[in-house]
This record gives C-alpha cells, structure tokens and sequence, in this order.
C-alpha cells in the first residue's frame, strides 16, 4: 500500500476516535485524537473543523478562527468552515466580546503572578460569569480559590469546566484534590456502598402473610343504617335541649363582653395614633438610609471601575493616562478601608508606585529624545506628582529645563536636591550642572 | 451562535480506515521517509506549513 494511502487511513482512524470522545463530551480526549489526525494529513478538513468547534466550545476563539481559516485555505469548496467564519464575521459584537475576554483573562493572570490573587479573583469571576464555557478562566479561579483554601467555590468552578469537557485532565486532578480535602469523597464512597448493598434475612424476621376472609357486605350496610337511626334520636332528644340553652347564655355572654371590648378599643386607638407616628419617624429613617446604601453602592462601583481601569490603561501601556487616574483617588473614602477594595488599592499602588511611575520617567525621556520636549516636562511632572522625593526625576526636569534656557527654574530644582537628598549621587550631577 | 452539540451531527465517521495499531506497527522508514520528502517537496513548492 502507498504511503500517503496509508496515512490518510490512520488519520481517518483517529478521527473517528475524536469524533466519537467529542460525541461522549470528552473533549480533551477528542482534540488529542484530532490533532493527531492532522499529524498523519493535515488536509483532513473534518478532523481540522471538529478541533475549530472544540476549541470555539471551550472559549479558545483565536485558536478555533486559526483552524478554520487554515481548512478553508485547503478546501475552498463545499467546507463547513466556510459557514463557521461567515457566522463569527457577522456578529462582531461577539468576536469583540471575545477578544476582551483573552485580554482580561491574561490580565488577571499577570495579577495573580505579580501576587494581585485577590484582584485576579474578581477580574475573574466577572470573565466566567459573561463565558462560563472559557475552561482555562475557569481552571486559573479555581487555582486561586484553592490557594485561598475555599474548596467549596474551588469545587463548583471545576463542576463547571466538567460539565463541559467531562475528562478535561487538570480539573480530574484537582477535583480529586478538593474532594480529598473536603472529605466528599468518603461521603460518595458511602453513598455507592449503601447503593449497592444486599441485606440479608435474619432468624426473627416475620413474613407478614397476605390475604383475609371478608364480611357480607349487605349486613355491613344494615349494621351502619341501624347505628345512625340509633344516632339521630339520640341527639334529638338527650343533647338538643342543653345545646340550645348553653348556647342562649353564651349569646348574653358575648353581648357583655362586646360592650367591654368596645370602651376598650377606643383607649387602643390613641395607643395605635402613637404607634403610626413611630413608624413614619422609622420609615423615613429607613428611607434615608437606603439613600445613603445607594449613594454608597454607587461610590462603590465608581471606585472599582477607576482601579479596574488604571491597571487595564497601564496593561495596554497608557501610562500617562493611568497616572492621572491614579493620582485622583480619594484615599479618604471609607470604603476603600475594606475588602475587596483595600486588596485592589494595595494591587494597584504597588503597580503605580514601582513599574507604573519607572513607565511615566521613561516615556518622558523617549519624548525628550525625540524632541518632544513639551510632552517630556508634562510626564515628569505627572511622575513627580507620584513620588515627589525621586531625586533622578527632578534631575532629569533641571536638566530639560536647562537645555531650554529656563536657568533659574532649573536651578531652583538643582537647589532642591542638593537640599534634600545631598547623599545622592543627584546632588553632585546638581552641583555639575548648575556650576557653582 | 455556533454550538458544538448542534454541529456534531454534520460530522459522519470515515469508513477509510484500518486498525491504527497494526498500520503504525507495518510502517517502516521507508514510508516516514515517504512522509517527510511529501513536506520537503511542498515547502519547495512554496507550499505554507501548517
């Protein structure tokens, strides 16, 4: 047999086998077949649509478009990946929505590694929340929520991932780990013995036999008709007459004490005239607090969007933007005091104040380099505002200021530093450039 | 909205097959030779690698 006959018929087998794990939900197992398929012959379009569909199933959208474009490139004609790439072009509302999802999943993971888990955690759940089928933001929280040794939380975001991909090999592992942990593989091993279990008959066991003789049914109906006849006179003549008087006197009885419950009514309804006035003073007390619980809520979101969006500015390498936004956080807010908030100000001031204000310094040095040395002041300047006390900056400021004839203010910066930081090696460059 | 349990049923098994295992076993250098002159020749031909 040839060759190429040859491998097309191993890979046609292991597509089979992908397909047949891709029907049983194992979708792990079937990507494995699948690109081993396309090993053997990289033009089975099935095998290359299927891993697209899989990959596009569990969140990964740059992958799946990367596969059906590469099948359509080998078979132009009558290809379902043709029909794929059609429906993602035209909604790109969605393929928006899933490009910001990569973007904020490597965002959270680059939190989570510069030790931001508690960030990372929220970042996180608002990505599964909007894709709960984006297996690996599921697998990274549940990580997360593990280190924090929440396995309640940690074994419902690996459910999620299970649902979808049944045999996915991480969240097999660490599913095994939380239930370990938890101690709920005890209480199913439990369950699956009581299941399975035979219960065998002991020596004073009884059997309850079936079956009895019955009563004619005419003499039940005779018996029954006589016991109510009997019944009737009775009551006629034995309990009538004391109900009736019993209850004339109970009639006398209720008039009187209506009489009394109306007097008293009257004192309760000044009682209740108080009672009203409390309670509006309550309502409106009530009222003013949800006010003030919405006015906070909103302070709330408002505060977290800003930190959300000073990191997402400094990711994308907008710093001078996330610079000024840092610099207009009101730190007196009572509700940066407490989580999350506290861990999310804590994550973004160890940004802005190490990497974030080194970006601010640099990008202004690029802009003096090019020329831009308008743009380059207002940087340093930004940066000053950060950390007022850099001494390299404000040498950096006197020596632009310098190179523009502005002497006395750059000379004014050089004074500061040799004032101020004398043990500088800034103080001496000072003393060079202002010359004396 | 593309759903990959509604698209499963567009795919149809191969009936082009044979035992993996006993193929994969029959190969000898000979045939991966075969398969790596097909790539060399494609990627002269100016073929893109996938």
């Amino acid at each position: 047999m040839r060759s190429d006959t040859k491998f097309r018929r191993i890979a046609n087998s292991y597509y089979n086998l992908g397909l047949e794990r891709a029907q049983l939900g194992d979708l792990s197992g079937a990507a494995g077949f699948l690109k081993r398929a396309l090993r053997f012959d990289k033009n089975c379009t099935d095998a290359r649509n299927l891993l697209g569909l899989i990959f596009y199933e569990t969140g990964e959208t740059a992958d799946a478009l990367c596969q059906w474009v590469i099948s359509v490139n080998f078979e132009p004609e009558n290809n379902l990946a043709d029909r794929y790439l059609g429906e993602v072009q035209r909604n790109p509302m969605q393929l928006e929505k899933d490009s910001a999802a990569i973007r904020k999943f490597n965002q959270a993971l680059q939190t989570a590694q510069n030790h931001g888990e508690d960030f990372a955690i929220i970042q996180l759940q608002h990505l599964v929340t909007e894709k709960p089928h984006y297996l690996k933001a599921q697998l990274l929280l549940a990580i997360l929520y593990m280190h924090k040794q929440d396995y309640r939380k940690a074994g419902r975001a690996l459910l999620e991932v299970l649902r979808v991909d049944r045999n996915n090999p991480m969240a097999v592992l660490l599913m095994d780990d939380v239930k370990k942990i938890t101690g709920r593989n005890e209480v199913e091993q439990n369950k699956l013995n009581k299941a399975f279990s035979h219960r065998q008959m002991e020596d004073d066991d009884v059997i309850v036999p079936g079956g009895q003789t019955g009563v004619s049914p005419v003499k039940i109906s005779l018996i029954l008709l006589i016991g109510v006849a009997v019944g009737i006179l009775a009551f006629y003549v034995l309990f009538l007459p004391g109900i009736r008087k019993r209850y004339v006197n109970e009639a006398n009885k209720k008039i009187v004490e209506n009489n009394r419950q109306l007097s008293s009514v009257n004192a309760d309804y000044e009682t209740l005239l108080g009672k009203y006035e409390t309670l509006s003073e309550e309502h409106r007390i009530a009222k003013e607090r949800l006010v003030s619980f919405e006015e906070e809520n909103q302070a709330f979101s408002s505060m977290y969007s800003k930190l959300t969006l000073i990191t997402e500015n400094y990711q994308k390498g907008n710093y001078r933007e996330a610079g000024e936004s840092f610099l207009t956080i009101n730190r007196e807010l009572e509700i940066l005091k407490a989580e999350p908030l506290l861990s999310m100000l804590k994550d973004v001031d160890n940004l802005m104040y190490n990497d974030g204000y080194d970006k601010i310094v640099e990008t202004g040095t690029a802009n003096w380099n090019g020329g831009n040395k308008s743009l380059a002041e207002e940087y340093y300047d930004l940066a000053l505002k950060i950390d007022p006390d850099d001494p390299e900056c404000m040498y950096l400021k006197g020596r632009l200021l310098q190179s523009e004839d502005r002497i006395s203010e750059a000379n004014a910066i050089y004074d500061k530093i040799i004032g101020e930081h004398p043990e500088s090696k800034y103080a001496e460059r000072a003393v060079q450039a202002r010359g004396y | 909205m593309i759903d990959l349990q509604d698209e499963l049923k567009n795919f149809k098994p191969s009936h082009d097959t044979d035992d993996i295992e006993a193929m994969i076993a029959g190969m000898d250098l000979t045939d991966m030779n075969d398969l790596v002159m097909q790539y060399a020749q494609k990627a002269a031909a100016g073929e893109k690698r996938y």
